[in-house]
């Protein structure tokens, strides 16, 4: 994996993502118009990105640089997704609830250039996150939203640098479930949360 | 001599020319009738005038009743407008030796006709022989197809002939061949017991039949009320009006006739009028003739058109010329039958020879220069033209040494020359509707393609294509793409073996009938799929110039065809600046679990992991803070997410 087209630059992976065979079939680039090829492209380019953000640790996809990728880009064969190809694909990851578009500044014109990807669904990360409290007795203790992603003790975490809107949405998902509680601060920001065993 | 004459059908069911013969005009929806009688299974056709022949091409069964009837055969004809009912007719007369054939009262002519008189099972049959082999054979002839009851038309009094297919209360009733008039089925019922009672009677008498008629014929009939002595062809009396005993007509003949064998022969039989005449010796001033029926219209034009050809009698010139030709050809075959590994270039021996081959090459040289002297003569010579063309493509294929690329384009040019019969012209249809010329097009456009344009083109080919190979083989009359594609429309209605086809994007071919679209598509495939991995260093895929090359289609088609296969997921596509490559769709039928194959290593340690947690995690958080992303994500905590 070449630094250019490095997604993010933390990562140290010495093996670069192996691709599967059909990212060097070169009709997979292209929008193939029967529908039915279409459903089951899709559902491929689905799984690659799932795959590959997995893989590299990647929390959201901007359209506007993630195209240059080697994910979207062969190089072997020079092929290359087209950028409108590419927001299909989000799209119907977004309707299978494997991605969100995120309104980067609100405006009109950068709507739907930034997703997140969720190689592991809210649900998945309330759980990990409930686990990791659990094995490492941190209940009944406030944690700030900075220090389960990026604390000393998230270090080898999953989800080490999780993204926040995500870890937020896991956060719901356990203070629904009874499992934690958000503690605001005087001025009403959210300072931390703070974590109950679970039954 | 006879009156139909068999005809060759070409595969798209036109009649086959001689040579020197050429078509004139067409006409469809006619029906044919023998003196009054309609001939049944050739009452819808198409009417073929060539510069020889009117050839009848019957619709339902064209291989078995298509008749033509020889030009030269013919006396006069003469025109019947409509009249009430009845649809206008051209009748024909034949010539003076067909009449006498069948004229019973003249055996002397008969005698000097029988060079050209026919066996006795044809179907004029000379009466002198009307003992008893001649007689079987007669009734042969009209066993069966007609029956000799008579109506007579309450209208305008006629005595018209039933059908011989009438059958009482289910076939509709005939009209009156004269004016048209359909008569109560009372009249009809009445004709059919009275000759049913006749027939009883006649059998009775039937012993004796034979000698009977042949002494009647000569004397007439007496009639029993009134002893008037009518002519022997008579059913009522002239006089009174009273029924005349029929004893020509002889109902045990037919029993006997149903042993016999039937004639194969797919010519109409001598029916009616000439049948009876010759039995009775009656119509002696009515000549064996022929009606034609036009029930479309054109009548008028084709009579006009048949006068002029009568007027015209080209077969005499042709037949001079014919003589000419056959003379020529056997020069410019001798070079190419006789043995060419002698020396090609001296076919014959000797000065003599030399002298041959000379005036050979002169008399071609001077058709050469001769047909480029203008457009006209080229036209007029362009027979010649192709036979000198063809003479030269024998003379290349029995040679050796010749390459093969020469060769080809000789067979190419050669069957770009000319059509293998006279174009179909717009005034060939009569003026009549279009469908009729469009009709003949399609023909001749069949033709054309099966004689192996269309393999050339592999078997599919554009409208452009097929437009500008047609009528570059039509040379003059060009025809204009809306006749092609009225044509072209035709086919299937036809029963041609082409049929048009409009692809998605509105590409309009040509191709064989047979070949679906399926098979197309499946041959493709499987061909992509051998074709689609290339030498290392080149691009994978086909693209449709690699098709094009493969199946001869053009580029066109190939794009099409691809693009149809695709839209049936066969195969998809790779589009990209250079242009569009087709694989075997790959995509479709791939699964690809990637939490498995990619994280599956990751899975198996999770399983080694689990077994020992406490001890890693306070290594992992205290001691090595700087570990690397493997065993971030190999460690045990992800397994809630991924098991």
């Amino acid at each position: 994996m070449s630094t250019l087209t490095s997604p993010i630059s933390t990562s140290s992976r010495s093996t670069s993502f192996p691709f599967p065979s059909i990212y060097s079939f070169p009709p997979f680039f292209t929008r193939q118009p029967n529908s039915q090829t279409w459903t089951s492209q899709l559902s491929l380019w689905n799984s690659l990105i799932l795959a590959y953000c997995r893989y590299n640790r990647i929390w959201r996809i901007d359209l506007n640089t993630a195209i240059e990728w080697d994910l979207f880009n062969n190089r072997d064969i020079s092929r290359s997704l087209k950028l409108e190809t590419c927001k299909e694909v989000l799209d119907s990851m977004v309707k299978k609830g494997d991605a969100e578009w995120v309104s980067g500044s609100g405006s009109q014109v950068s709507k739907n250039t930034s997703a997140i990807i969720y190689w592991r669904r809210p649900e998945e990360w309330a759980n990990i996150i409930a686990d990791w409290i659990d094995s490492t007795g941190q209940k009944n203790t406030i944690l700030t939203l900075y220090e389960i992603a990026e604390g000393d003790l998230s270090l080898s975490q999953d989800f080490r640098g999780i993204d926040p809107t995500i870890l937020r949405k896991a956060l719901d998902v356990l203070i629904r479930r009874g499992q934690a509680q958000i503690m605001k601060s005087a001025d009403g920001e959210e300072a931390g949360v703070k974590f109950f065993g679970s039954q | 001599m006879r009156l139909w004459n068999p005809i060759d059908l070409t595969a798209a069911y036109r009649p086959v020319l001689f040579i020197d013969e050429t078509d004139i005009l067409v006409q469809n929806s006619v029906g044919l009738y023998e003196g009054r009688v309609r001939l049944s299974g050739y009452q819808n056709g198409r009417l073929y005038l060539t510069s020889h022949r009117i050839c009848y091409v019957d619709v339902a069964s064209p291989l078995t009743n298509s008749v033509a009837i020889n030009l030269p055969d013919v006396k006069t004809i003469q025109y019947t407008a409509r009249f009430l009912k009845s649809s206008p007719k051209i009748t024909i007369h034949f010539a003076d030796t067909l009449s006498a054939a069948s004229s019973p009262i003249s055996p002397s002519s008969s005698v000097n006709g029988t060079p050209q008189s026919p066996s006795p099972n044809e179907s004029t049959v000379s009466l002198p022989n009307l003992t008893n082999f001649g007689a079987l054979s007669l009734k042969q002839s009209t066993s069966g197809l007609i029956s000799l009851i008579s109506w007579i038309c309450p209208i305008c009094s006629h005595s018209n002939n039933l059908p011989s297919n009438y059958r009482p209360n289910v076939s509709l009733i005939p009209p009156c061949t004269v004016c048209g008039v359909k008569p109560p089925e009372s009249v009809i019922q009445d004709a059919l017991a009275e000759s049913g009672a006749n027939e009883m009677t006649e059998s009775l008498a039937s012993d004796d039949s034979s000698s009977i008629s042949s002494g009647v014929e000569q004397e007439g009939l007496a009639c029993p009320k009134c002893t008037f002595l009518n002519n022997s062809s008579m059913r009522y009396c002239e006089i009174c009006g009273a029924r005349l005993p029929t004893t020509a007509f002889n109902p045990s003949d037919y029993v006997l006739d149903k042993n016999l064998p039937r004639r194969e022969s797919y010519l109409p039989f001598k029916m009616g009028g000439s049948a009876e005449s010759s039995r009775n010796g009656l119509q002696e001033e009515l000549p064996t003739l022929v009606k034609i029926s036009f029930r479309n219209g054109g009548d008028k034009a084709f009579y006009d058109k048949t006068k002029e050809v009568l007027t015209e009698r080209t077969w005499l010139k042709n037949l001079a010329r014919a003589k000419q030709a056959e003379q020529t050809i056997t020069i410019t075959k001798n070079p190419v039958t006789e043995p060419i590994q002698q020396r090609p270039i001296t076919p014959s021996f000797g000065i003599h020879g030399l002298q041959r081959m000379v005036e050979r090459e002169r008399m071609h040289n001077q058709d050469l220069m001769s047909s480029l002297d203008d457009l006209h003569s080229l036209m007029t010579k362009a027979k010649d033209m192709v036979s000198l063309a063809e003479g030269f493509a024998i003379r290349l294929a029995s040679s050796p040494g010749v390459p093969d690329e020469a060769r080809r384009a000789l067979r190419e040019s050669s069957q770009a020359l000319s059509l293998s019969s006279p174009i179909v012209t717009k005034e060939m249809a009569g003026g009549g509707s279009d469908q009729i010329y469009y009709g003949e097009l399609a023909r001749q456009l069949a033709e054309f393609l099966d004689s192996g344009v269309l393999k050339s083109e592999g078997g599919i080919a554009t409208l452009f294509d097929v437009f500008a190979l047609y009528n570059r083989a039509r040379g003059i009359s060009l025809i204009s793409p809306k006749d092609l594609y009225s044509a072209c429309s035709v086919f299937e209605e036809l029963g041609l073996p082409f049929k048009m086809r409009r692809f998605k994007s509105g590409l309009t071919v040509v191709q064989e009938a047979l070949k679906n679209d399926d098979i197309t598509i499946r041959s493709l495939v499987d061909w992509v799929k051998a074709a689609e991995k290339k030498p290392s260093g080149e691009e994978n895929g086909v693209t449709a110039q690699d098709v094009r090359q493969h199946f001869g289609w053009s580029v066109g088609v190939c794009v099409e065809e691809l693009e149809t296969a695709q839209d049936q997921g066969k195969l998809c596509s790779d589009i990209v600046v250079e242009g569009t490559r087709y694989f075997v769709n790959a995509i479709a039928d791939v699964s690809w679990d990637w939490k498995y194959e990619i994280f599956k290593e990751v899975e198996e340690r999770e399983c080694l992991d689990a077994r020992e947690p406490t001890k890693v995690h306070p290594e992992v958080s205290n001691d090595n803070p700087g570990q690397s992303m493997e065993q971030v994500i190999s460690s045990p905590h992800i397994t809630g997410g991924s098991a």
